[in-house]
């Protein structure tokens, strides 16, 4: 559990905390916070010495003077008690805005990651854990931490003031309380640790849960759990689940539990001996009453600081595990740093050329391309194609850059790759990918990814013409305007898996980039739209060059030359007549598709 | 008032609920409020008695006096300790509880309520109020808060009581006269009124404010999880992203969303923090008076220093009980208000009746289904997805159901069976409309793959067997028919491997094998009709040719119904119906609608030319 050394020290976690801070929110936040120390610090004892002020004003002196004393005094308490909450509160909403707007170095930070990394297990966790910092609620994370520091000051600062108060009477007290204190902070302490460490273990649960929760009613899943009767299977996964959680809880808790009953002994036997030691004072009139009851309420609030200090401290060092993560992410490289070289012929129809290049995903064992040669003529349209894991969309991700071959080299134009600007690169490439999904937001920005008011609205349409999706855009409420999904606007509109498929296509057209690449762009389509398709492709991609990956492989016979994978290399290629002639692999599966096409009698073997 | 009355009734139903868990949640919590109010109380008792005692300087019976005060103090703490231990779980039990009645509910509902996207809705409201402003343990814990305060008000206001009620000592003059129980009873009963109209006047200014920002802008947490999550911490449209170089309008798009955000969570601190100001400010004033005539009081002789101190003790509890039963009453109202569509959910009825009548069993599966002008339309749109549909489904065929996106075809299957009720026309079985039958019975005759079918991160086994009986014998019988065996043997824990689990011991599984998967469970249902929707849409060439070669020998004495873009399914087919904007087109063998040269025949030709 959450053992591994921190990399950062609490100190330079602190730094850029508040570096960030004073960014964001100006000098006002340190203005909040420091008034929010002195009233936090002055409060409880303004109201521990109250009892013993007032009973010194009546007993010894005139009770007009009593009473105006008294009023003087509780009109002092609520002011600072007043201030103090209006500066508690002015402190929390500043912390909360400063969390939100960190989000958005945050999300410009995913924006900028390598995708490469991203994708990986790790890029993928300390992705998610930066997001735990950000993205926890305000008990948890950046924002937590911050209050900590501020919580740590407070506590410490109440600590001395009544420290000092009570030395001036005897050390011996002081070390008295300071030892019981720190006795029953550090049972807490030590709870407070295995609960959480119990709370940890417990995570598994909680995710199991969670996806239970969401699961469970998530559009789209009735139909199999009605009739399926899962219902059954949920109402079981969700009464073991909450058994784990309850269980592990109670554990943590009965920690907590005993802490605090031994904290109750030690405060018995510090206070006999505290007041035993008080009372003899007063017997022998070395004390006052009103001295006597201005102790009694600095013994009893005493515990309050020790205790408040260990748990911002606590804190600190729970929430020191979120800031690490979240900074190691922000730490990171990005893709925007490497990679200097400008490219030669932007815009234009380029070679590609392909020179033993192998990959392999992170922790697997072989690689998923093997020391593949190839090259991509200007204004070729080549078809790639092979059997499930076959590697191709891997390899269209490597040939656009957004993977980085192991070894081996990609040439645009006799350009390394690797030298190359990669945001430039990216600009040579179309791509349809796979899994096809459009953000909530409006259709326009969807297709020219633009931001607002930058769309060529000529374009726009033109693009969308050509992908079949112009009459059903105008059929829509806000034409192209309208925003898609229902997660930021109650109006949005869900497309069904064809639409998508044409709207990826329209937002290739539109960027109109020399390269374009479609992978499985018809598996959504009917057998009349995707016919519709291929007749459309030569067109589409005039005068560019086009890569079309299908399993299908009907495709490939509008393309120049097939490409046959199997396990990352290329075991066959050529034209589909050639391929055919040559009655390989390739011709071995276009039969096994084409013959549910054959003529009857042929059908009726199978 | 009635308004009262209203949050009440719902809070006295939800405790209900909360005792229907456990019936030792009430007790102990009632027990709990009571010890930490004794506590206060012993505390102050005797420690204004320890200061008479000392200003009487008669130290012996102090330091007894004392040694009672400390005993007292350890053994009530420890007490509410224990207390709070034992009803710790029970509450966190109660928590999880409340997302689990609201999906047994849905699961109770039928198909078209929850598909609705509304009912989704009105379970994610309750679920993010609750998680916002507290579900059932909040209530549980306001009405303690209350139970609590009325404890703290019946101690106080006898304290309070016997200090107004006091008679002014040997002191004369100006001290006497203020000192009278009746002056004291005037000046308390001011402050007393100043504080109730001043918290009323506060409660009733912000808690119409608070109502009308929250409605304003509900869902703006989720607006922000949705950038986060499905946005930019989605690595899986990373490379999307960077292609398309969207960096600059995501970025705007949150920029927008963050600002919206951040006015909201600020007009919203600034109505909680001047709400807390003002109510401050009330009890401030009532503090002060209240203090003064405790003052007054001692001055005068009518009290002593240690009957002071409880006083003031009193006083303080007092005005605190009194601002805890305005505030967490108002928090109740709050929460019941929310609380009050959970329990709409939970009340609401089904939109169709559930027949009775059991489905006859036969093992020859000789059913007889029939379509009778058949037209249906989604609830929330106009539009017809099916228009006067007639048909017999032939028992024991080979059906296939082809059409353009969006021809109605997921439509017909859902209709069938019975996921939705027609707008118009019937649907029946052996001639009986079949909504008269008992719904899980009728069901039970299909075993449908949809397209988007799902699998959950449960075991294999669990996976397959879905709701029924598991026997693993016929678990490896089905898994061999969808020609998923092989695959789940090679899993680490066998038909106990837990699928899409993050740890070493899940499994990842693909696209292909999810479908076979799926399949399997069909078959595991042993329904007389299996439904399979687009099979092999996932599947490459080869593992497609596998599918569809066993697909023979998985029918063997029941009825398929096929749907597919594959034009190529419909050889094994011997009836081939043609739905076209929700009617039917066509229907025949294969044969016969190839030499008709009508639609199907287009989108056959459509595929097959690239086969020639």
């Amino acid at each position: 559990m959450q053992k591994s050394k921190s990399q950062y020290s609490i100190r330079s976690n602190y730094q850029y905390v508040f570096h960030n801070l004073k960014q964001k929110e100006g000098g006002r936040v340190f203005r909040i916070c420091l008034g929010n120390l002195g009233t936090g610090i002055c409060l409880p004892f303004l109201e521990a010495a109250m009892p013993g002020a007032v009973t010194a004003a009546l007993i010894g002196r005139g009770g007009s003077e009593a009473l105006l004393f008294a009023a003087g005094y509780m009109l002092l308490l609520q002011s600072v008690r007043f201030w103090q909450n209006r500066l508690q509160h002015l402190q929390r909403e500043v912390l909360f805005s400063f969390r939100v707007e960190t989000s958005m170095d945050f999300y410009q930070k995913c924006v900028d990651m390598d995708v490469q990394y991203l994708e990986s297990e790790a890029g993928k966790r300390k992705m998610s854990r930066a997001g735990d910092n950000l993205f926890s609620g305000n008990e948890q994370g950046i924002e937590a931490y911050a209050q900590a520091f501020w919580d740590m000051l407070l506590n410490l600062g109440g600590l001395a003031l009544y420290s000092v108060t009570i030395a001036k009477r005897s050390l011996i007290l002081l070390f008295l309380l300071m030892l019981q204190t720190g006795l029953s902070g550090a049972v807490y302490f030590w709870a407070g640790r295995r609960e959480y460490a119990l709370e940890q273990e417990g995570e598994t649960d909680w995710q199991h849960f969670h996806y239970l929760r969401r699961e469970s009613i998530a559009p789209g899943n009735g139909k199999d759990i009605r009739l399926y009767r899962l219902d059954r299977s949920f109402a079981a996964a969700f009464g073991r689940t909450i058994e784990r959680i309850v269980t592990l809880r109670d554990q943590g808790r009965k920690y907590v539990t005993w802490a605090g009953i031994s904290e109750q002994v030690l405060t018995f036997g510090r206070n006999l001996i505290i007041y035993v030691y008080l009372l003899v004072q007063m017997i022998h009139g070395q004390m006052s009453l009103p001295a006597f009851l201005l102790y009694m309420g600095i013994v009893s609030g005493f515990g309050a600081w020790m205790s408040g200090l260990f748990d911002a401290l606590q804190r600190i060092f729970q929430n020191q595990v979120l800031m690490d993560g979240y900074r190691d992410f922000m730490d990171t490289g990005t893709v925007k740093e490497e990679g200097t070289e400008r490219i030669i012929h932007p815009g234009r129809i380029h070679e590609i050329r392909l020179e033993k290049v192998c990959f392999r995903y992170e922790g697997k064992g072989e690689d998923t391309i093997h020391d593949l040669d190839l090259v991509i003529h200007p204004g070729e349209k080549l078809a790639l194609t092979g059997l499930n894991g076959a590697g191709k969309t891997t390899l269209i991700k490597l040939l656009c850059g957004i993977y980085r071959p192991r070894l081996g080299r990609i040439l645009l134009d006799g350009q390394d790759s690797a030298l190359l600007s990669r945001e430039e690169y990216f600009r040579e490439f179309s791509v349809v990918f796979q899994d096809v999904s459009a953000f909530s937001f409006s259709l326009e920005e969807n297709v020219s990814c633009r931001q607002q008011g930058r769309t060529d609205t000529e374009r726009l349409k033109w693009s969308l013409e050509e992908a079949g999706m112009l009459e059903r855009v105008q059929r829509m409420p806000e034409k192209e305007r309208t925003m898609l999904n229902r997660d930021l606007d109650e109006e949005g509109v869900s497309l069904s898996g064809g639409e998508l498929q044409k709207l990826m296509l329209a937002r290739a057209l539109y960027k109109d980039a020399p390269v374009v690449i479609l992978d499985e762009p018809a598996a959504a389509l009917d057998p009349l739209a995707e016919s519709a398709m291929y007749e459309k492709y030569d067109e589409m991609i005039r005068e560019k060059t086009g890569i079309f990956i299908s399993h299908r492989l009907s495709s490939t016979r509008f393309c120049d030359r097939v490409i046959f994978l199997e396990k990352g290399r290329i075991l066959e290629e050529g034209s589909h007549k050639e391929l055919m002639e040559k009655r390989g692999a390739y011709a071995e599966l276009f039969a096994l598709q084409a013959r549910y096409y054959q003529k009857k009698k042929e059908a009726k073997e199978l | 008032m009635k308004d009262f009355q209203r949050v009440h009734r719902i809070g006295l139903r939800l405790l209900k609920m909360i005792h229907s868990v456990d019936s030792a949640i009430l007790p102990l919590h009632f027990l709990e409020a009571v010890f930490s109010v004794a506590r206060i109380y012993v505390t102050l008792f005797l420690t204004a008695a320890l200061i008479d005692l000392l200003q009487e300087n008669s130290f012996e019976k102090a330091i007894r006096q004392l040694g009672m005060l400390l005993l007292a103090e350890i053994f009530l703490g420890i007490m509410g300790l224990l207390l709070k231990k034992r009803f710790r779980p029970l509450k966190t039990r109660l928590w999880l509880l409340f997302y689990v009645w609201l999906r047994e509910k849905a699961f109770a509902l039928d198909y078209e309520t929850m598909e609705n996207p509304e009912s989704g809705e009105k379970i994610l409201f309750s679920e993010k109020t609750a998680d916002m402003h507290g579900g059932l343990g909040m209530v549980l814990y306001h009405y303690c808060e209350i139970l609590r305060a009325f404890l703290h008000l019946g101690v106080a206001s006898l304290l309070v009581a016997k200090l107004c009620l006091a008679k002014p000592g040997q002191q004369e003059g100006i001290w006497a006269g203020l000192a009278e129980p009746s002056v004291s009873l005037l000046l308390f009963g001011v402050a007393l009124a100043g504080m109730a109209a001043g918290s009323a006047c506060v409660y009733r200014k912000f808690a119409a404010r608070q109502r009308e920002i929250f409605e304003e802008h509900t869902g703006m947490e989720n607006r922000m999880g949705y950038l986060a999550e499905q946005v930019f911490m989605n690595e899986k449209a990373g490379g999307m992203i960077r292609i398309y170089n969207m960096g600059g309008m995501l970025m705007d798009n949150a920029q927008r969303e963050t600002e919206g955000m951040l006015s909201y969570s600020k007009k919203i601190c600034e109505v909680s923090r001047e709400e807390s100001e003002a109510n401050k400010l009330v009890n401030g004033i009532f503090s002060v008076l209240a203090a003064l005539l405790a003052v007054i009081k001692t001055v005068a002789g009518a009290v002593s220093v240690g009957g002071f101190m409880r006083c003031m003790g009193a006083i303080t509890q007092f005005g605190n009980a009194c601002f805890m039963i305005v505030d967490h009453n108002g928090e109740l109202k709050k929460i019941c208000t929310y609380m009050q569509e959970f329990l709409a959910f939970l009340d609401m009825e089904n939109l169709h009746n559930t027949g009775s009548i059991p489905v006859e069993k036969r093992s020859d599966g000789e059913y007889e289904l029939a379509f009778e002008h058949v037209s249906f339309h989604y609830p929330k749109s106009r539009e017809l997805v099916l228009k006067d549909v007639s048909c017999n489904i032939h028992i024991g065929g080979k059906m296939a159901l082809v059409g353009k996106n969006g021809a109605g075809k997921t439509t017909f299957i859902k209709l069938l069976c019975r996921l939705y009720e027609p707008t118009e026309g019937r649907i029946t079985l052996n001639g009986v409309d079949i909504r008269k039958y008992d719904e899980e019975e009728y069901q039970s005759l299909f075993a449908v793959v949809f397209q988007d079918f799902k699998l959950f991160r449960f075991s294999v086994a669990e996976n397959i067997a879905a709701g029924y009986e598991r026997e693993d014998e016929r678990i490896w019988q089905a898994l061999n028919g969808a020609g998923a065996k092989e695959m789940a043997e090679q899993m680490p824990r066998k038909l106990d491997s837990v699928l899409y689990e993050r740890t070493e011991e899940g499994c990842g599984i693909s696209g292909g094998q999810a479908q076979k998967l799926a399949l399997a469970r069909a078959l595991y249902k042993n329904a007389p009709v299996i439904i399979l929707d687009e099979p092999t849409a996932a599947l490459d060439a080869k593992a497609e040719a596998e599918v569809y070669a066993d697909f023979h020998k998985m029918m063997e004495g029941k009825t398929g119904i096929y749907i597919s873009h594959r034009m190529s399914s419909c050889r094994f087919c011997d009836d081939i119906m043609v739905l076209d904007e929700g009617r039917i087109a066509e229907r025949g063998s294969h044969e016969a609608l190839l030499a008709a040269g009508g639609y199907y025949a287009d989108m056959w030709n459509a595929q097959a030319k690239y086969y020639d």
